[in-house]
This record gives C-alpha cells, structure tokens and sequence, in this order.
C-alpha cells in the first residue's frame, strides 16, 4: 500500500541521514567556544541586536554531574510561544532565537543527542517561526509523521525530515541564510 | 543588503579606537606620530623650561622626576625634539634600561652607554672617525653584559709589603676621585665628543638619560650620579636624567645639589580651567570625533586627575564597554564603568594604613611624605601633587568614591 | 569595594579579544588553586574568540627568562602563568626590565590575589599598565548552579510537570521524546535516562 512504502521509504530516508552527521567540535569546550564565538561574531557585524555581554551570560552550559560526558548548552527561554517579554537571541530583522541541545562526548564518540533552535520571524512573515529539532533516540515515533529530525515550517504538526547538522550548521542558516 | 554586508563590524570599529590611544607602546610614539600636544605652562611643561635652560647653558645638569605615567620620557623626548632645532645642539637620547639591567647598576655603566650612544650616533654618519673608541665601548659593553667585574688594581695603592708607600695628602677632596676605569673610558668619550662635534658642526652636546626612575634603590642611583654623571659633565656635556622620586625626600634630597636644575613633572592641574581643556585636545586629538560623547570627553578628564596615560587608559577601557554592551559611541556610563574599573585596580594591594593616609588626603588635601609608603603613594600615583605655584595633593579620581564608600561604609 | 570587579572567563576573554594587541595587558586574579586550571580555559578559548594566534608561558625560571619568552612571542597573543613561584625581588627585576616588554602583544597575567599585591607593591611601573585591565574571577559554580536551577524551574512552569514525574515517564517509557525532556533529565543528573529503550 502507499502508506506502507511512504513509511518505509521515510525510514531508509532517516537512516541515510543519521548515517551522515555532521562532524562536531573535538571537544565541549571547543564546541561552546565555537557557538559563542559565531553568535558574538553576529553581534559584531549587526545581525544581532544582542550586545556581547548579554550574549555570554544567556549561552549557559554545563555537564551532567552524575555522567559528565552529557553536555546541556542552552540560550534563551525554555519555548517560544511567542510569549510577551523573556530571554531571547534578537536579529536586527525583527526576529528572536533562542536554543538549547544536549551531546555525548564520551572519548572518541562525539555526538548530538539532542537539539531544538527556534527562530520567532519578525511580526506578519511567514512562516511565523522555523525550529529544527532533533529528537533523542527512540524509535518510537514513525519517521514519515515524525523524523527524528525534523524542521517546523512555522506549524508544531508539520515536520520536514532533514539531516543531523551541527550547531553551527543551523546557527549560520537562522541569522545569515532566511 | 544584509546587515553583515553593509554594517562595519563593531568590534574592529572599536579595535582601531583603542589603538589611537596606545599607552604600553613606546612613548616615542606619541611625539613621531605628531599626537604630542604641548603641556600648558606649569609645572608639567618641562620640556620647554628644559630646552631654554639648555640653549643659554649647554653644559648644564638637569634632574627630572615624577610619578609613573606622568610623561617624563614623553617630555625628554620633546626636549630632543626642540634641541635638534637649535642650532649648535646634538641631543642623544639614552633609555639606560633598554642598555643594561638596572638591577646592576654600579658606576661606570653610564660612561660606557654613553659612549655606546656618541659611538651609534658616528656609526649613522657613516665616518671612521674615533673607531678604536668605538671599539672600546663595544668591548665594554660585551664585559658588563657578561657580569664580569672589570677588577683593575689601582697602582697608586700599595699595601705594606708593596715597594711604594703612598703618603695621603692633607686635603680630602669633597668628591672621590673617579675610579680608574672610569676616568679612562671618559677619556675615550671626549674623544668621540670631538668626534661627534667635528661630523655634525654642532657643539653643544647633550645626554638624555631616561629610565633611571627605576633604578633599585637610591645607593645606586647616588654611585652613578656621583660617579659617572659627575665624570660626563667634566666634560663639558650637557646632561638630562630622570631619576627616582624618592630622590626629593630625606636623607636623599642632597643628591639633587649635584644638578643645576630638578623638575617635577606634576600632572595637569584640572582644578584650573586650562587643564581639562588641553587634556581634551590630547584626546580628541587621537580619535573621531563621533565615537565619543562631549559629556564621556568630559568626564574622562575629570577622572584622569591630569594624568594623560591614566586619561588615555580610561578612555581605552570606555571604548570597552560601549563595546561589550553593545553601544557604538561611547557615553557617560561606559566612562563610568571604566572608571570604577580602574579605580578598583589601583586599590589592590593597599594595607590599611595606606588606605587611612588617602582618606585624609581626600578629605583635607594634606599630605606629609614621612614613610617610603607614603612616597610610594606618589610614585604609584594614588595620590597626585599638583605643581602650579604651590603644591596641591587630591588622590586619583578615580579611587574618590570608593574611598568616600568606604568611609561611609563605617 | 577594593577587590577587582568580578568577571566570568568568557566575559574576561572577550575583553582581551577586543583589546587591538599593542600594549595591553590585563590580569585576571584567581584563587592560587585556580591558577593552572584557569589560565588553560582562557587558552582554549582566546584563539577562536580573538582570531589570533595565543602562547601560554607557564614554565621560566626568572623574570629575565619571562622577558625573553614574551618578547619572543610578541606576534601572538600572550597568556603567562606560574608567577606564584616569584619573589618581591624578582617583581623588581621584572619592573626594571620594563622597556624591554614595552610595545608586546595584548598580554594576560593570571595570578592569585597574594601575587597580586607583589606586582604592585614591587612592580609600579609594569602595575601602571594593568591599571583599568584587573578582574576578579567570580565563582563560577555557585553561578552554574543558580543558572541549572533557574532553568529547571522554567521547565516546570512551562509544562506544569515537576522533576520526580519526569523521571519517572522517562523510566516507565512514556516520556515524549521532545529535546526540552532530554535536556531536562540532562540537568536533573539523569542523562542515563535518555536515548534508545
């Protein structure tokens, strides 16, 4: 039937995408300073509004205490439903961005766990909003209604499959590429 | 267009502000780049005083001293500058700490790096005039380089098992004779003063010693003084050194008889209406116009105490924060920021009893330099004597409202 | 009030990121402890925020030796550790070779507050270059803590879910597999919990 091959046809599509990740940083602390330094860089030439030192305290990270090759980074509010007020990336096109990720640094295996980068679009765009998503590992979700990962093309029901990219991948796409 | 097409990047924008106001390179740069603006009269325009005293006596002495940063080598270095104009005057410039480590100061350095400086002046003319004297002081310098003592016996100095008797003569003579290396090596110098004279047709040569401000304790400032200064001006030179502060205080002060001249170098006096409006030119000199708020320009004079690096310093430090907080001018509350950052910054290390002298230097402007500490306030420009007339101590500005917090804290 | 103003690593290291590199030098007072650790954070991080080349001076003998290696290494930004080890003396000597440092690259002292007091009482005039360039490391996970807990707490208002439910779906199975829960157990200490059942 159609539905079966769109299923199937939608899980070879992921497993080809997981099977290409993009390469992260050798280390957390490269990989935060290379996040840092890409969204200081934006501040610098006016993409975002968000000055420096309010940049450095919204990146906040840490590692997991009880299995410290978890690492959390986060920046901004938890969701953005576009809410009133709150922590926020804001692009000089009106826009606000806010993200956070989870990864593995467990030796020679470096790998995300975990993301979403929600970019709000300035007032009366559309789509309203764009988030890329990576789901953890589950395997419980159908990828053809819901691939691991996915964007949202300005709708919570609608999700795109698209490759694992790395932070800087989705950074560079949000500020410089919409 | 984008904003990251169209938009000079903030950062880079700031970057070149900050380095029109570099304070940690060499002073020189200041004066050959053309951003030296002439001091008003006062206490603090040394050089001028300097070069007028140096036109009408050329063999005279000058001391010169004053707090760190408060443009000592700034004001020799103008001095060179005006006595090159003059038209019998060859000036040498000497930073004595570039030479020769002054943890190993002792008498003779002054004589060989004297010569050194006649020897690089002939070496430019491109003469072989004087080349053995050269070759002397080459040889020297190589000697003191290695911490060899040049250990020569004095042969008027027999004991008593030696063949000769000395018999002292009744006069002792107010002065030491100079040691016998150093009056040979002086020997050499005269004759690369002749040298000197004959290659560039001027006569009035003078030495412009900088950076025995820090020489490591005041014994041996007084040996070199004593020494080879004494031995330099025997013949027939002019001669400039800038020298420690604690040189005008106790037990030091005669050392100052051995010059005809000793300056202060006093910071600006902002208390009078010419001194924030120069100190404004020194800056507005260096950066746009429309990077720095009038009132920032204003404050950032105020809270320099008229100290120009200290000025240059806070106005770096503002530009900093107008960057980190996302400005591209710089206002009043960057300057603020700046200055507390400052001010904090000169309060490290300060013991309590340091910090019960500046709150009553703040609070009645009196200041008795009875301790090295005390002295040391000076130098470390905590406090700041203002020259123009009669003496006016304030603390540094920028440590004024931490110490009124403090004291009100109590 | 006279402590150096307080500052993170990061914010620290943008401040000498953006300084032009000529004759800026700044320090950073740390616990002694600290010392070692800190100056490597500022390493790891200064090349990639200032886009230039940094050299990390730990190991020399003497200030004469501290002289030669910075002077050597005036292109690149210059990071200088291991000043515990110095004397009253040897900050004087330091101070007397002040002209020879003169017109360096931006260069970073990380030293204890103790060693601090040493650069200003015995070296003035290398100290008047610091002036307006001294912070503070602040303490670190006092803030990292007040941060996760603050972060915990706007998960648990915009989900009305507390920790211990979270917890125990993701145990049973029946957690959504939404990246703000992978985060979640992430900084409850319970990344085990996250990943293929």
């Amino acid at each position: 039937m159609g539905l079966d091959e769109a299923r199937t046809s939608a899980r070879h599509l992921q497993d080809r995408a997981g099977l290409t990740e993009s390469p992260l940083a050798h280390s957390i602390d490269e990989l935060v300073t290379e996040i840092r330094a890409l969204l200081l860089e934006a501040s610098d030439d006016g993409t975002l509004l968000t000055a420096p030192f309010e940049i450095i305290p919204l990146l906040r990270h840490r590692r997991d205490r009880r299995n410290p090759e978890t690492l959390t980074v986060w920046c901004g509010e938890t969701f953005d439903q576009g809410q009133e007020g709150g922590q926020f990336l804001h692009l000089s096109n009106g826009g606000r961005l806010s993200f956070s990720l989870t990864a593995e640094y467990a030796g020679q295996v470096r790998r995300l766990i975990s993301y979403r980068f929600h970019l709000r679009r300035a007032a009366g765009l559309s789509p309203a909003f764009l988030r890329f998503d990576l789901n953890p590992e589950h395997g419980v979700h159908e990828p053809l209604d819901e691939p691991r990962c996915h964007l949202h093309p300005g709708s919570d029901d609608i999700r795109i499959q698209c490759p694992i990219l790395s932070p800087t991948e989705i950074l560079h796409k949000l500020l410089y590429g919409i | 267009m984008s904003p990251a097409e169209t938009t000079t990047n903030r950062r880079e924008r700031f970057r070149q502000y900050m380095n029109r106001l570099t304070t940690g390179a060499t002073p020189m740069r200041a004066v050959t780049e053309g951003l030296y603006v002439p001091v008003p009269t006062g206490a603090s325009a040394v050089a001028e005083k300097l070069t007028a005293r140096l036109d009408l006596e050329p063999t005279s002495s000058h001391l010169v001293v004053g707090g760190i940063g408060t443009g000592k080598s700034t004001q020799l270095l103008v001095s060179v500058q005006r006595l090159r104009e003059l038209p019998d005057s060859l000036p040498l410039y000497i930073d004595v700490a570039s030479h020769h480590d002054l943890n190993h100061l002792k008498s003779g350095v002054l004589i060989v790096i004297a010569g050194l400086a006649l020897s690089e002046y002939l070496a430019q003319q491109k003469t072989d005039v004087a080349k053995k004297a050269r070759e002397e002081f080459r040889t020297a310098a190589q000697g003191y380089s290695l911490w060899v003592d040049d250990d020569e016996a004095d042969y008027d100095d027999y004991g008593p098992s030696g063949r000769h008797f000395k018999v002292e003569g009744v006069l002792v003579p107010p002065d030491p004779p100079l040691d016998y290396t150093s009056a040979a090596r002086l020997k050499s110098v005269k004759v690369l003063i002749e040298a000197a004279r004959e290659v560039s047709s001027r006569h009035n040569v003078v030495l412009l010693m900088d950076s025995l401000d820090r020489a490591p304790n005041m014994d041996a400032f007084g040996t070199v003084i004593a020494n080879d200064i004494r031995g330099l001006r025997e013949l027939g030179l002019g001669v400039v050194v800038v020298g420690p502060l604690r040189v005008l205080f106790g037990a030091n002060r005669p050392l100052t008889d051995r010059f005809d001249h000793t300056y202060y170098v006093s910071p600006v006096d902002v208390a009078n209406e010419a001194g924030p409006s120069f100190l404004k030119q020194v800056l507005l000199r260096r950066i746009p116009k429309d990077i720095l708020a009038p009132e920032a320009a204003d404050s950032l004079t105020h809270y320099s105490g008229g100290v120009i690096r200290d000025m240059l310093s806070l106005a770096r430090s503002a530009g900093e924060e107008a960057y980190v907080s996302g400005s591209n001018t710089i206002a009043t509350d960057h300057v603020d920021r700046a200055v507390d950052a400052f001010g904090r910054s000169m309060m490290v290390g300060l013991d309590d009893a340091e910090m019960k002298t500046l709150q009553r230097v703040r609070k009645s402007g009196t200041f008795v330099s009875s301790s090295d500490k005390d002295i040391a306030l000076l130098v470390t420009r905590r406090v700041l004597e203002y020259q123009n007339g009669r003496s006016r101590y304030d603390v540094h500005p920028t440590i004024a409202p931490l110490l009124e917090s403090l004291a009100d804290s109590k | 009030m006279r402590t150096p103003v307080p500052t993170s690593i990061s914010e620290f290291v943008l401040r000498a990121a953006t300084r032009p590199a000529e004759g800026d030098w700044l320090a950073l007072i740390v616990p002694e402890r600290n010392v070692p650790a800190t100056a490597q954070a500022i390493v790891t991080e200064l090349p990639t925020i200032a886009k230039r080349k940094v050299n990390h001076i730990s190991e020399f003998d003497n200030p004469r030796e501290l002289v030669r290696i910075i002077r050597h290494s005036r292109e690149s930004l210059t990071v200088v550790s291991g000043l515990e080890k110095f004397s009253p003396v040897e900050w004087n000597t330091l101070d007397s070779m002040r002209s020879r440092l003169e017109g360096m690259s931006t260069v970073v002292f990380v030293l204890s507050e103790r060693q601090g007091t040493m650069l200003s009482d015995n070296s003035p005039n290398i100290a008047s270059w610091f002036a307006g360039g001294i912070w503070q490391l602040e303490d670190g996970p006092a803030r990292e803590e007040e941060e996760r807990t603050e972060r915990l707490a706007a998960f648990r208002r915009a989900t009305n879910l507390t920790d211990e439910e979270v917890v125990k779906r993701a145990e049973a199975g029946t957690l959504d597999d939404e990246p703000a829960f992978a985060e979640w157990l992430a900084l409850l200490g319970r990344g085990d919990l996250i990943g293929p059942r």
